[in-house]
C-alpha cells in the first residue's frame, strides 16, 4: 500500500515537472506571438566569438541602462519604473521616456527594475543621484548560425560609432525576450 | 570458506559429498557475481560513450535543429529518467543502485531541460531563478527515492542558490532556502536516526554545516553584522551540543560537527580579540539591529537556542559542572556582542583573557591528563594569539624574534616533558 503512494506520488510530481517545464514554453510563446517587436540600442557591445572567448552568448545592456537625478528620494531600490519608447515603422526605438507608473493597455512599455542607487558628482561639481537599471533579459543565446560576412558587419559595427546595434525584444506585459541581434535594419542572425 | 568446511567435515557436521556440493556452489555463484559484474561495468562505459557520442553529434547540428526539434531533445533526457524512475519503483524498490541511479538522472533531466529551454528561448530567468525551479521541482524526488547523492546535489544546489545573486534584496529566497533546508534536513535526520549511513549520507555531515553557515552569512545583512555573530554562535553552539545526545553520542561523524563547532567559535574569539573589530563602522550600526526587518531570522534562531539548551537540561545530557565546556565559551562570547556595543575595549580585552585563559587550561589538562593532542592545541591557540597581536600592537621586531624563541622552546619543552612523564 505504502509503494502505491509513493508511485502515486512519484507520477504526481512527474507531472508538476512537465506542467512547470511546459508552462515556460507556453509563456514564452505568448510573449512571441502577441508581444509587441522593439529593436532597442544595445550600448557597450560586445566582439562576438573574439580571440579566447568563441562563446555563444552575449550579456545585453540596453538603453536606458541608467538614470541620473537629482531628487534623492526619486528612484529608490528594488522600484520599477517603465521605459516607453518611441519606435519608427522598422520598430527601431532610438528614443524614450521613463515613467515611475505604468500606463494601462499601453503596449509600448517595458518594465525595469532599480538594481542600484549611488550617489555621485558631475562635471561642474553638481551632486547626482545614478540608478542602474535591470531588464527581464540578460542574456542573448545564439540559436543559428552566423553567416561570416553578419558576423563581420557585427564586429565592424563595435568600434564603429555611426553604426547602431540594436536587440530585438517582443514584449508583452513587462514580460520581454530577446530575439535577434541587429546592425541598422540587418539582422544578424 | 575451505577453513569452515575442513572443520565441519572434521566435527562430522557435513559429510564430503555435501562439502563438495556447497564448494561448487560458492564457485559457481563467485564466476557469475564476476560475470555480471563485469557486465555492469561495460554497460555503464557503453552508455556513457554512447551517450557522449550523442551529445557531440546534437551539439555539432545544434544550430540546423528547428526549435521545436531543439525543445523535444531538450525534454528527451527528462522522459528517459522518468521511465527509469517509474520501473525503479515498481520493480526494483529495494535496490539502493537502481533509487540512486533513478534519482539522480532526474535532477540531471530536469537540469538539461531548463538550461536548454532558457538557451532555446532566451528566458526571463537569472541563474538564481533556475537554481531555485530546479530545487522546488528535485527535492521531491530525493524524498520519493531516498537517495543519498540527489540530497547532497541539492544541499550543493543550496548552497550555490544563497550565494548567487543579490541575496539581501530578496525576501522571498530566504523563505525559499528555509523551505529547502528544512525539506533535505528531515530526510538527513532519519537517516542519523535510523544510523543508516553509507559513504553518500557520510558527506552531508560536512556540507550541511557548511550550507548552514552559509545561509547565516548571507542573512547577515537582513539583520545586522552583530545579530549575525549570534546567529553563528547559536550554530555552533547547537554543532557542540550533538555529542551530548544520548542517541548520537559515540557516532564517528559526530566529530566532524564538533571540529566545525570549535574552530568557528575559536575563529570568533580571535576576530574578537581585535580591538579594530569593535570599533569599525559596521559594528557601531547596533541601533538598526534591533529595528531590522529581519527580526524573524532571530526569532528563529532564539527558538532553536532555548529550545536545544532546554532540550540539553531535560534530558540531563549537559553535564553543567564540567570546569570547561566549549558551550560556555560559545555563551561567553555572546555576551561579549552585547558588551561591546557599550564597552568596545572592555570586549577586546575580555576576548584575549578568554583566549589565554583556555590555552592555560588546553596546556595544563594535556600536561594532566597525559594528552599530546590537546596540550598542542593550547600552544597553538597561545602561538596564533601572539602572532596576531604582532599585527594589532607595535612591538620592535627583537622583542618580536624573543618571543618566537620563548614559545619555540615553551612548545619543545612541554612535548618534551609530557613524554617523558608518559614513558615513566
Amino acid at each position: 500500500m505504502k509503494s502505491k503512494y509513493i508511485l502515486l506520488s512519484f507520477f504526481g510530481i512527474c507531472l508538476v515537472q512537465w506542467v512547470v517545464l511546459s508552462g515556460w514554453i507556453l509563456d514564452s510563446e505568448k510573449i512571441i506571438n502577441e508581444g509587441k517587436y522593439f529593436k532597442i540600442r544595445y550600448l557597450n557591445p560586445n566582439n562576438l566569438y573574439a580571440t579566447n572567448t568563441n562563446r555563444n552568448y552575449l550579456w545585453i545592456t540596453p538603453e536606458p541602462n541608467t538614470i541620473e537625478f537629482t531628487d534623492s528620494g526619486k528612484y529608490v531600490l528594488n522600484q520599477n519604473v517603465y521605459i516607453k519608447y518611441d519606435c519608427d515603422q522598422y520598430n527601431t526605438c532610438d528614443s524614450y521616456r521613463i515613467l515611475t507608473r505604468e500606463i494601462e493597455n499601453d503596449p509600448n512599455l517595458i518594465k525595469a527594475t532599480v538594481e542600484s542607487v549611488y550617489p555621485s558628482v558631475k562635471n561642474d561639481n553638481q551632486k547626482i543621484y545614478i540608478a542602474n537599471l535591470s531588464y527581464p533579459y540578460t542574456q542573448f543565446y545564439f540559436n543559428g548560425k552566423i553567416s561570416s560576412d553578419k558576423l563581420d558587419l557585427y564586429n565592424r559595427a563595435v568600434t564603429d560609432s555611426t553604426k547602431k546595434i540594436y536587440i530585438g525584444v517582443y514584449a508583452l506585459k513587462g514580460k520581454a525576450i530577446a530575439d535577434a541581434l541587429w546592425v541598422g535594419n540587418v539582422k544578424v542572425e | 570458506m575451505n577453513i569452515d568446511l575442513k572443520e565441519l567435515l572434521q566435527a562430522g557436521i557435513v559429510d564430503g559429498a555435501t562439502a563438495d556440493a556447497i564448494k561448487a556452489y560458492y564457485v559457481s555463484k563467485k564466476q557469475k557475481e564476476s560475470g555480471s559484474r563485469f557486465f555492469q561495468i561495460i554497460s555503464i562505459l557503453g552508455i556513457v560513450l554512447v551517450g557522449l557520442g550523442l551529445i557531440l553529434i546534437i551539439g555539432y547540428n545544434w544550430f540546423s535543429i528547428p526549435k521545436w526539434g531543439k525543445v523535444t531533445l531538450g525534454f528527451l533526457p527528462l522522459l528517459a529518467a522518468q521511465s527509469v524512475g517509474v520501473f525503479t519503483l515498481i520493480k526494483n524498490k529495494t535496490n539502493r543502485v537502481w533509487s540512486e541511479i533513478s534519482a539522480t538522472a532526474i535532477l540531471a533531466g530536469v537540469a538539461i531541460a531548463m538550461s536548454l529551454l532558457s538557451t532555446i528561448y532566451n528566458l526571463d530567468a537569472t541563474y538564481s531563478d533556475l537554481l531555485k525551479w530546479g530545487l522546488l521541482l528535485c527535492i521531491p524526488v530525493v524524498l520519493v527515492f531516498d537517495s543519498g547523492i540527489a540530497s547532497l546535489i541539492g544541499w550543493m544546489g543550496i548552497g550555490i542558490y544563497i550565494t548567487s545573486g543579490t541575496f539581501f534584496q530578496n525576501e522571498s529566497k530566504i523563505v525559499f532556502t528555509l523551505i529547502f533546508v528544512a525539506a533535505l534536513l528531515y530526510i538527513y535526520v532519519k537517516h542519523l536516526l535510523e544510523n543508516k549511513i553509507d559513504l553518500s549520507w557520510a558527506w552531508h555531515h560536512i556540507a550541511i554545516p557548511t550550507v548552514l553557515i552559509l545561509f547565516t552569512f548571507a542573512l547577515g545583512p537582513y539583520t545586522c553584522q552583530k545579530i549575525m555573530l549570534l546567529h553563528l554562535l547559536i550554530l555552533f553552539f547547537v554543532f557542540s551540543s550533538l555529542p551530548s545526545i544520548n542517541s548520537m553520542a559515540g557516532r564517528w561523524w559526530i566529530s566532524l560537527y564538533n571540529i566545525i563547532g570549535f574552530g568557528g567559535t575559536y575563529i570568533l574569539a580571535f576576530v574578537f580579540s581585535f580591538k579594530s573589530f569593535w570599533t569599525q563602522r559596521s559594528m557601531h550600526l547596533s541601533e538598526n539591529c534591533f529595528t531590522s526587518t529581519g527580526n524573524y531570522i532571530t526569532t528563529v534562531f532564539s527558538i532553536v537556542f532555548i529550545f536545544t539548551v532546554l532540550y540539553l537540561i531535560k534530558s540531563k545530557s549537559w553535564n553543567l559542572a564540567r570546569a570547561f565546556d566549549m558551550r560556555y565559551l560559545i555563551i561567553l562570547l555572546g555576551v561579549l556582542i552585547i558588551v561591546g556595543h557599550l564597552f568596545p575595549a572592555v570586549s577586546s580585552i575580555l576576548a584575549n583573557g578568554i583566549l589565554l585563559v583556555s590555552s592555560a587550561y588546553f596546556i595544563k589538562e594535556g600536561i594532566d591528563s597525559e594528552n599530546i593532542v590537546k596540550l598542542n592545541l593550547g600552544i597553538v591557540i597561545l602561538v596564533l594569539w601572539v602572532m596576531f597581536r604582532f599585527f594589532s600592537t607595535d612591538i620592535p621586531s627583537i622583542w618580536k624574534g624573543i618571543i618566537f624563541i620563548v614559545l619555540g622552546l615553551l612548545c619543545f619543552s612541554l612535548n618534551y616533558i609530557l613524554l617523558k612523564k608518559k614513558k615513566s
